[in-house]
C-alpha cells in the first residue's frame, strides 16, 4: 500500500461545508489513458513508415518531445496521459524491424528471406498486404517464428517497466490478438498489469495459434494459473466484424452457452466503443430513432478489393455495443449468463506510436495520413483513406491511485468510460434512494458511492414500488467546448424476451424545450467554417440530474448507460482542409461534429 | 584435344578470350580482375530461381532444378549468365555510380551495420552525474501549487451578486464565522489542487487567475480573494507554492539511466559515422 497523497488527503478534509466524505479515496478525476497504441514492432505500423518504437511512444505519452517520424520536427503532446497500453500485433511481432536489419533469425526463414528482398525493392505496401492475406487467411507462416518472439516480447516488458512510475505514469504490457479470419474483424487487445520478470514466462497468444476467441480465453486461463498473470481483453471495431463479434453463436456455430459466456465475461469486461476506425455504439439501420446513431460511422471492411469492388460492412446487431448489451440480456434469459456485460472505453488504434486523440492535435491512423496532404492516399491493400479516419478514443477510469493494480482494478470492476477525444468528466450512480436535490450536492462522488453503485455496477431487486434513480453529472473538457446535453441510454426485455431500446434526454443547457413527439431542440452550431473556430456561447460547463425511470417495470432484465453530448466542433478533417486550403467539402467529411462521451452500463437484474 | 587445337573455332574463340583479357587488363590499370570471371555453381542457381519466383524454399527449388531436362537447365543457366555479366557491364560502366536507389539502399544498408555495432556499446555507470549535470534542464520539475477555493458561480448569482458573496464569504471565513448556509456552488472541476502546476490550474481557472494566484504569498490561515475567473468568483486557502526545482538522480534513476544509455549509443553511432568521414576528403561548393 502507498502513502496516501496530499491530494487525496485533502480530498478527505471536510474544509468548511460540514459534510462528511464517506466516499472511498477516489481520485477526484478520472485517470486518462490509450489502451490501444501501435509502433514500429506492429508489422503494419512499421510498413505505413513509423519509426516510433515503444520507448518513444511512452515517453510522447508522458508528456515527453519525441522526433514526428515524417517532418522530424520535435512534437510534444499537448496534456500528457496518465496510463498506456503499447499494444503491437502479436503476430509477427517485431519481423518489420528484423527485416529492415536483416537480422540472422528473420532471414532464416523463407517469408523472411522473401519479406527482406522486397524491403530491398521497396515494395512495403507488398509486405503488409502479404500480412493482412496472411491474416485474412488465418494460416501459419514459418516468420511467426517463436524465438523472434521472445526477444521482441522481452524489449516491451522491459519498457513498459521501465516507463511505469507509479503514482505518475502507468505503463501496461500487452498486445493486439489480430483474428481477422475472413476479413472479420475479431482483434482483441489484451493487457497485464504484471510486472516484466512475470511477463517474460510467456510469449503473446496471436491468431496464427489460433483464431478463436475462445482458445484465447483458454490459453488466457492457462497462463494465469502457471504464472500468476491476470488480463483483460478488449474487443474493438465489432463495427467491422462482419456481424461475429458478438454473435449469438459460438465460433463452431452452436448457440451461445452459458460456459461460454463465463469464460468471455472472465476476460472481456470492457469493449471499444469508438477509437480512429470509427463507432461501434450503434448505427442507424439499428437504431432508427436515435437522431445521434449517425456518427463517424466507419464501414470499410479489413480487406482488399474484390474485382475492384470496395468490401463494405452491412451492419448487423452483432458489430454494435448497443445492440450487443440488448442480445447479451437476451441469451442471459435462455442461459442464465450474459456473454456481454461489457464495459465501454475508448482508445485510438494510432499505427503512429504517437497518442493523441484531440481534432486539433491528430496525428492521423498512421504515418500514410500523417500530414494533410496525405489524407486521401490511399492505404496499400485496403480500400480507404486519412479523412475517412475519426480523430477518436479515449479511456477514463476511476481509480484509488495511478498505479497498474489500481488501474487494472477498476477494469474488472468496468469503472471505466469512453470519449471520443475531449477529457469530458462523467460521474453515474445507480440507486433506489437518490432525490433531485442530491444533483446539486458539492461532492457528487460521495453521495454516489454512499447510496448507489458507480457506472459498471449492478442494481438487485428493486424495493416494492421502488423505481431506480439514476445520479448523473458530466463536467466539460476544460479547455474544450460546452456540453448540449446529457442521455440516459436504457435497454431492456420485453414480456416476450425480444430486447428494447430507448433514449432519454434527461439533462441540457439553456431554456430548450422538447416538442410533442419528446425531441429536444437542437443546441446549436458555433463552427466558424472560414476560421475554424468555434464559441462557448452555447452550451453549459456542466449538467446534472437525478433521474428516475418512469418506465420501470420491476420484472425486466435493463441496462443504463450515460451518453453526453457537446456542442458542434471542428471536425480534424476541418483543420486540415483549412492548412490545405481547399474547400472542407473535399474531404467527403462534416465540418463539425459533437463529439461524445459513453458510460459504462449499470444493470438492473430481477432475479 | 588435338583435333579441338587445331579446329578454326577454337582458335577464335582464344582469340576472342585473350581480346577479352587484354581489354579487361587494360580498363582495369593493368590489373587483372576477376570482374570478368562468372562462376555458376548449383547453389547459385538455386538462389537465382528463388529470387526470380520470389518464393523461399530450397527443398523445393532444389528437387525441381534435379527435374529440369538438360536443353531447360542450359536455358537457366544461360538466363543466370545473361543476368550477371549484364550486372558485370554495368559496375563497369559505373552505372551504379549516382543512381539514387542504388545510393540509399547502400547507405542504409551501412548505417544498419554501424548502428548494430554501437548498440552493443554498454557504458558503465560513472558517466551518470556528468550526464545528468550536462542535461538537468530536462529533468526539472516544473513549480507547483496547492490549494482550495470557495466558488461563487456568475451563471447563477449574476456577476456582481457572485462578486458580493465572494467578499462577504472571505470575511466569514477569515474570522472563522459558522455560516448558517452552505458557501459557494460546485464548481465544474476540482475542489482542491494539489501539486498541481500552472499550465493545469490555468486550464481550469483561466491565465490571468493563474498568475495572480502564482503571486500571492502561501497562508494555510488566511483566504485570499477574491479572484475572477471564465466561470466566476473565488476565494482560495494557498497551502504551497513548490518552486521549480531539480529532482536527485535517485528520484529519477532508471529514467536517466535510459536516456544515458541511449545518448551513448546514438554517440557511438555519431562516432563511427564520422570515422567514417574522416577517410574522405570533403569539398562543399561554396554556392549552395
Amino acid at each position: 500500500m502507498k502513502k496516501p497523497k496530499l491530494r487525496d488527503t485533502l480530498l478527505l478534509t471536510t474544509l468548511w461545508m460540514g459534510t462528511a466524505y464517506g466516499a472511498p479515496a477516489m481520485a477526484a478525476e478520472p485517470y486518462w489513458g490509450d489502451t490501444h497504441v501501435h509502433t514500429t514492432y506492429s508489422m503494419d505500423a512499421f510498413m505505413f513508415g513509423t519509426n516510433i518504437d515503444p520507448s518513444a511512444a511512452y515517453r510522447f505519452a508522458r508528456g515527453v518531445p519525441v522526433i514526428q517520424p515524417v517532418t522530424g520536427a520535435w512534437i510534444q503532446i499537448r496534456r500528457p496521459l496518465d496510463f498506456i497500453v503499447i499494444s503491437d500485433h502479436a503476430e509477427m511481432l517485431g519481423v518489420a524491424a528484423g527485416v529492415a536489419t536483416e537480422e540472422s533469425l528473420i532471414s532464416s526463414t523463407s517469408t523472411g528471406r522473401k519479406y527482406i528482398q522486397w524491403f530491398k525493392e521497396g515494395r512495403l505496401g507488398d509486405i503488409y498486404a502479404d500480412f493482412v492475406k496472411v491474416l485474412v487467411g488465418g494460416e501459419d507462416t514459418d516468420v511467426n517464428d517463436d524465438r523472434i518472439k521472445k526477444s521482441i516480447w522481452s524489449r516491451v516488458a522491459d519498457a513498459a517497466d521501465l516507463n511505469n512510475l507509479p503514482g505518475k505514469f502507468t505503463a501496461f504490457t500487452g498486445w493486439e490478438w489480430t483474428s481477422n479470419t475472413n476479413g472479420a474483424n475479431l482483434h482483441r487487445v489484451v493487457f497485464t498489469p504484471a510486472d516484466a520478470s512475470t511477463a517474460k514466462k510467456f510469449t503473446p497468444y496471436s491468431a496464427f495459434d489460433s483464431a478463436k476467441p475462445e482458445d484465447l480465453w483458454k490459453w488466457l486461463t492457462k497462463i494465469r494459473k502457471e504464472t500468476g498473470a491476470d488480463f483483460v481483453a478488449i474487443p474493438h471495431n465489432s463495427n467491422v466484424s462482419k456481424g461475429k463479434m458478438f454473435d449469438m453463436a459460438d465460433s463452431e456455430g452452436r448457440p451461445i452457452s452459458a460456459e461460454y459466456a463465463r469464460n468471455r465475461m472472465m476476460w472481456e469486461v470492457a469493449a471499444e466503443v469508438t477509437q480512429i476506425k470509427g463507432t461501434s455504439e450503434t448505427h442507424p439501420a439499428l437504431s432508427p430513432t436515435d437522431e445521434f446513431a449517425g456518427f463517424e460511422l466507419y464501414t470499410t471492411l479489413l480487406q482488399g478489393r474484390k474485382d475492384g469492388v470496395k468490401a463494405v460492412a452491412r451492419p448487423s446487431e452483432a458489430d454494435y455495443l448497443r445492440s450487443a448489451l440488448k442480445r447479451g440480456m437476451e441469451i442471459q434469459q435462455r442461459t442464465g449468463v450474459n456473454p456481454y456485460k461489457v464495459g465501454l472505453i475508448g482508445s485510438s488504434d494510432t499505427h503512429t506510436g504517437l497518442a493523441s486523440s484531440d481534432e486539433d492535435e491528430f496525428y492521423g491512423k498512421s504515418v500514410i495520413d500523417m500530414l494533410p496532404a496525405d489524407k486521401e492516399k490511399e492505404f496499400p491493400g485496403i480500400p480507404t483513406n486519412g479523412w475517412e479516419m475519426s480523430a477518436s478514443g479515449l479511456a477514463a477510469v476511476w481509480a484509488t491511485e495511478n498505479t497498474r493494480e489500481a488501474i487494472f482494478a477498476a477494469f474488472k470492476r468496468r469503472e471505466v468510460y469512453a470519449t471520443t477525444g475531449p477529457r469530458i468528466m462523467l460521474r453515474f450512480f445507480g440507486g433506489f434512494g437518490f432525490n433531485a436535490e442530491d444533483a446539486s450536492a458539492a461532492d457528487i462522488a460521495s453521495v454516489g458511492y454512499a447510496r448507489g453503485v458507480p457506472m459498471g455496477g449492478d442494481l438487485l431487486r428493486a424495493p416494492k414500488d421502488k423505481a431506480p434513480s439514476f445520479l448523473v453529472h458530466a463536467v466539460r473538457d476544460p479547455i474544450g467546448a460546452n456540453l448540449d446535453r446529457v442521455q440516459i441510454i436504457k435497454g431492456w426485455v420485453d414480456a416476450s424476451g425480444k430486447a428494447q431500446e430507448r433514449i432519454y434526454d434527461v439533462a441540457w443547457s439553456g431554456n430548450r424545450t422538447m416538442d410533442v413527439n419528446g425531441k429536444l431542440e437542437a443546441v446549436g452550431d458555433t463552427v466558424d467554417t472560414e476560421n475554424v473556430r468555434y464559441s462557448n456561447s452555447i452550451g453549459s460547463p456542466q449538467l446534472s440530474r437525478v433521474w428516475v425511470d418512469p418506465d420501470f417495470n420491476p420484472s425486466e432484465t435493463a441496462f443504463y448507460y450515460v451518453r453526453v453530448l457537446q456542442i458542434p466542433t471542428p471536425r480534424f478533417s476541418l483543420y486540415d482542409a483549412k492548412a490545405l486550403q481547399i474547400d472542407h467539402s473535399e474531404t467527403g467529411q462534416p465540418a463539425s461534429i459533437q463529439e461524445r462521451a459513453y458510460s459504462s452500463p449499470i444493470w438492473y437484474n430481477p432475479k | 584435344m588435338r583435333r579441338l587445337l587445331k579446329d578454326p573455332f577454337t582458335h577464335f574463340l582464344l582469340l576472342g578470350a585473350f581480346i577479352y583479357w587484354l581489354y579487361g587488363s587494360v580498363t582495369n590499370h593493368g590489373v587483372l580482375s576477376r570482374q570478368n570471371e562468372v562462376y555458376v555453381s548449383r547453389a547459385q542457381v538455386l538462389n537465382y530461381m528463388q529470387y526470380k519466383a520470389k518464393l523461399f524454399d530450397e527443398e523445393r527449388f532444389s528437387d525441381y532444378l534435379s527435374s529440369l531436362s538438360d536443353a531447360q537447365k542450359k536455358l537457366l543457366v544461360d538466363n543466370f549468365i545473361e543476368d550477371e555479366i549484364l550486372y558485370k557491364e554495368a559496375l563497369r560502366l559505373g552505372l551504379d555510380q549516382g543512381d539514387f536507389i542504388i545510393k540509399q539502399r547502400l547507405a542504409s544498408k551501412v548505417r544498419f551495420l554501424l548502428e548494430d555495432s554501437a548498440s552493443q556499446t554498454q557504458p558503465r555507470d560513472n558517466g551518470l552525474e556528468a550526464y545528468f549535470k550536462e542535461n538537468i534542464n530536462r529533468y526539472v520539475q516544473p513549480a507547483s501549487i496547492t490549494f482550495t477555493h470557495i466558488f461563487f458561480d456568475k451563471s447563477i448569482r449574476g456577476k456582481d451578486k457572485a462578486s458580493q458573496d465572494a467578499i462577504n464569504a472571505l470575511h466569514i471565513m477569515n474570522e472563522g464565522k459558522e455560516s448558517q448556509d452552505r458557501l459557494g456552488d460546485r464548481f465544474p472541476f476540482l475542489i482542491n489542487y494539489a501539486d498541481r502546476t500552472q499550465r493545469y490550474v490555468a486550464d481550469h481557472f483561466g491565465e490571468s487567475m493563474s498568475e495572480k494566484i502564482l503571486s500571492l504569498t502561501p497562508n494555510e490561515k488566511k483566504w485570499q480573494g477574491p479572484f475572477e475567473s471564465n466561470y466566476g468568483y473565488h476565494i482560495i486557502l494557498l497551502y504551497d507554492i513548490k518552486s521549480e526545482r531539480v529532482p536527485s538522480i535517485d528520484e529519477i534513476r532508471p529514467q536517466l539511466t535510459s536516456d544515458f544509455l541511449q545518448e551513448k549509443q546514438d554517440a557511438a553511432l555519431r562516432d563511427s559515422i564520422k570515422e567514417v568521414k574522416s577517410r574522405y576528403h570533403i569539398r562543399v561548393d561554396a554556392d549552395i
